[in-house]
């Protein structure tokens, strides 16, 4: 390795870690928001709530059939009575048949709340969801009290569901990860190159016998290193406070961690490559991290959003990063499974780190 | 050593640069004296690869930007008119990471420290530094690969006249090495106490080029009318900027 790559590496160092306020964005924020989210806004309301129906030998899709329509009628009428009291209109209830194991899945993915198989005696019910997610909570809560006043009046039972992967802090730890990875390479990358360009440094040392690809090349080895050292610590938290654990191939999560990487440098390099103006700058790095940190599903499900929008919601790199890494962590993924999207993410990187070499603005 | 060959570049309407001719020999120090607008700085950047002429011809030591521009960005020591440096990197990190640049070892910035006297701030982040230490800083970026030709955008721009005088000194003491120097300025003085040959910019055009006493014997009636307004014996080269362009340099 060079003594220039080594010395612009150590560069980018030198100049994150002598920053204290960086340190506390970089690695205190991500913790805090996930002990935030985890414990205190994971127990709030969703907005839509689908519950999962568990179809099975006892109980046939006919069964199912005769349930749903009841709850359908019963969630209907309480809707009813809950706006002629004025205090506003009933909840969005959808019902999902689907077998056991894909429900478990489903709940991993944040499709359903909630699912509900037979119960033992006669009619009844039993719900299972995660006692700790407040939506899921909701969700039974409605569906009971629409039934008949709670489990007592309808004999049904609740079951806590403790399999790994399905709390919503299973759900939010993948997600927060992808996006620490997005945010930190798009401000560590691409607003660095912006703020050199903007103090004309880039210009002076563009001026040397510099490699410019080689100077590109170095801060994304230096972001991977940081990305990789904040990626533990919020990963250490989780698995210390929450007992979030990787089910599937760690190698595979670890290559979607780089593959992901390459796909944000790629595009730091590109939003980066023009501007020296910094309220541009800003709003253009905002402009690509906004949208995808609502869209890509990192707090909440995307599936909840209309049916058309998920095709391209699907298509955002920060979407393919959170969900590859999310089936990692909770559905026990490895490369089979995150093949594909790893290699896209590094495909979009490397169009994009051309197309922004070819257009960067160096002088 | 530096050819510049009927070189033109426009700005939308401005002229910055309008047809120069110029040749500049190897070993000379030149000053390229002119007041903000003249064109100055888009010359120089265009000498120094920055910047694409519109039309015309560079040739240094025989060899274009289009195709040695590796070469030469190892043989050419810059300075620009502004450059800011990373706040919390020391003196002595920066001066290194260009050396490594240029693919000098770990003795080319103590060595350079030296030469701009700043050995005992080498620790120093570059944040703590007074204007004339970055000054001279940049100059010592541009001294890192010991280069033959060394031009500068304006080195002394902004400071008082000690740290000027610091930075003339310096630039004093790389004569006898054979450095040849191209420098951009608006102090006459500077011109006068540096360099031996002074091309006169205005408009994008080359006005006048001599040395001071080759100006000032080619332009003495001229000039003698301006110095009669200051009551002066002697011909300045302020009273020859007045004499070919009608106004003082800072205005």
């Amino acid at each position: 390795m060079n003594r220039a790559f080594r010395n612009l590496v150590a560069l980018q160092f030198k100049e994150f870690f002598r920053e204290p306020e960086i340190i506390f964005w970089a690695f205190v924020l991500p913790i805090v928001l996930a002990w935030l989210l985890g414990v205190a806004i994971g127990s709030s309301n969703g907005l839509t709530r689908t519950v999962g129906v568990v179809e099975s030998g006892e109980a046939p899709r006919e069964f199912w059939d005769t349930w749903i329509a009841g709850a359908r009628d019963a969630l209907d009428a309480a809707a009813d009575a809950t706006a002629a009291g004025g205090r506003g209109g009933g909840e969005e209830i959808s019902f999902r048949v689907l077998p056991r194991d894909e429900a478990i899945l489903s709940l991993k993915q944040g499709k359903i709340s909630l699912f509900v198989e037979r119960g033992s005696g006669g009619g009844s019910v039993r719900y299972s969801f995660d006692p700790r997610n407040g939506e899921a909570r909701m969700t039974h809560l409605l569906v009971e009290s629409a039934l008949g006043g709670g489990a007592a009046a309808t004999g049904n039972a609740v079951a806590a569901l403790e399999v790994q992967g399905t709390r919503y802090i299973d759900y939010l730890v993948p997600g927060l990860l992808a996006m620490d990875i997005m945010s930190s390479v798009l401000w560590g990358i691409g607003w660095v190159l912006i703020e050199i360009r903007i103090k004309k440094l880039l210009r002076r040392m563009a001026a040397t016998p510099m490699h410019k690809s080689m100077f590109l090349f170095s801060h994304f080895t230096a972001r991977l290193i940081v990305n990789a050292i904040e990626f533990l610590a919020l990963f250490l938290f989780a698995r210390w406070y929450f007992g979030v654990k990787v089910q599937g191939s760690v190698p595979a999560l670890v290559a979607v961690f780089i593959a992901g990487s390459m796909a944000f440098t790629g595009i730091a390099i590109f939003v980066s490559s023009r501007t020296a103006n910094p309220r541009a700058g800003n709003g253009l790095i905002n402009a690509v991290t906004f949208p995808m940190m609502l869209l890509s599903g990192i707090f909440f499900s995307y599936n909840h959003f209309p049916e058309w929008s998920i095709r391209f919601v699907k298509l955002l790199p920060l979407t393919m990063l959170a969900d590859a890494m999310r089936s990692i962590f909770n559905e026990g993924a490895g490369f089979a499974e995150v093949g594909v999207p790893a290699l896209i993410l590094a495909a979009v990187g490397v169009v994009f780190f051309a197309a922004g070499m070819k257009i960067y603005k160096w002088y | 050593m530096i050819s510049v060959l009927n070189v033109r570049k426009y700005f939308k309407d401005v002229r910055a640069v309008d047809g120069v001719t110029l040749e500049f020999p190897k070993g000379t120090y030149t000053a390229l004296l002119g007041p903000n607008g003249a064109g100055k700085t888009t010359l120089v950047e265009m000498i120094e690869g920055i910047q694409k002429p519109d039309s015309g011809e560079i040739r240094i030591l025989g060899r274009g930007w289009a195709r040695d521009e590796r070469y030469l960005r190892r043989v050419l020591g810059i300075a620009l008119q502004e450059t800011n440096f990373i706040d919390k990197i020391t003196v002595g990190e920066t001066l290194d990471l260009f050396a490594s640049f240029f693919g000098r070892g770990r003795d080319a910035a103590p060595r350079i420290l030296d030469l701009i006297r700043l050995t005992e701030k080498r620790r120093s982040y570059v944040m703590n530094l007074s204007h004339g230490m970055r000054q001279r800083l940049s100059l010592g970026l541009a001294l890192i690969n010991d280069p033959e030709l060394l031009i500068l955008d304006e080195p002394t721009t902004g400071l008082d006249p000690n740290a000027r005088r610091e930075v003339w000194d310096i630039l004093r003491d790389l004569r006898p090495r054979g450095t040849s120097l191209l420098l951009t300025t608006h102090y006459m003085e500077e011109a006068e106490a540096l360099c031996d040959d002074i091309v006169i910019m205005d408009k994008g055009k080359v006005l006048a080029r001599g040395t001071i006493g080759e100006l000032a014997a080619r332009y003495a009636a001229e000039a003698a009318l301006v110095r009669r307004t200051r009551e002066s014996r002697e011909t300045s080269l302020d009273d020859i900027f007045v004499a070919l362009t009608g106004r003082h340099l800072d205005e």
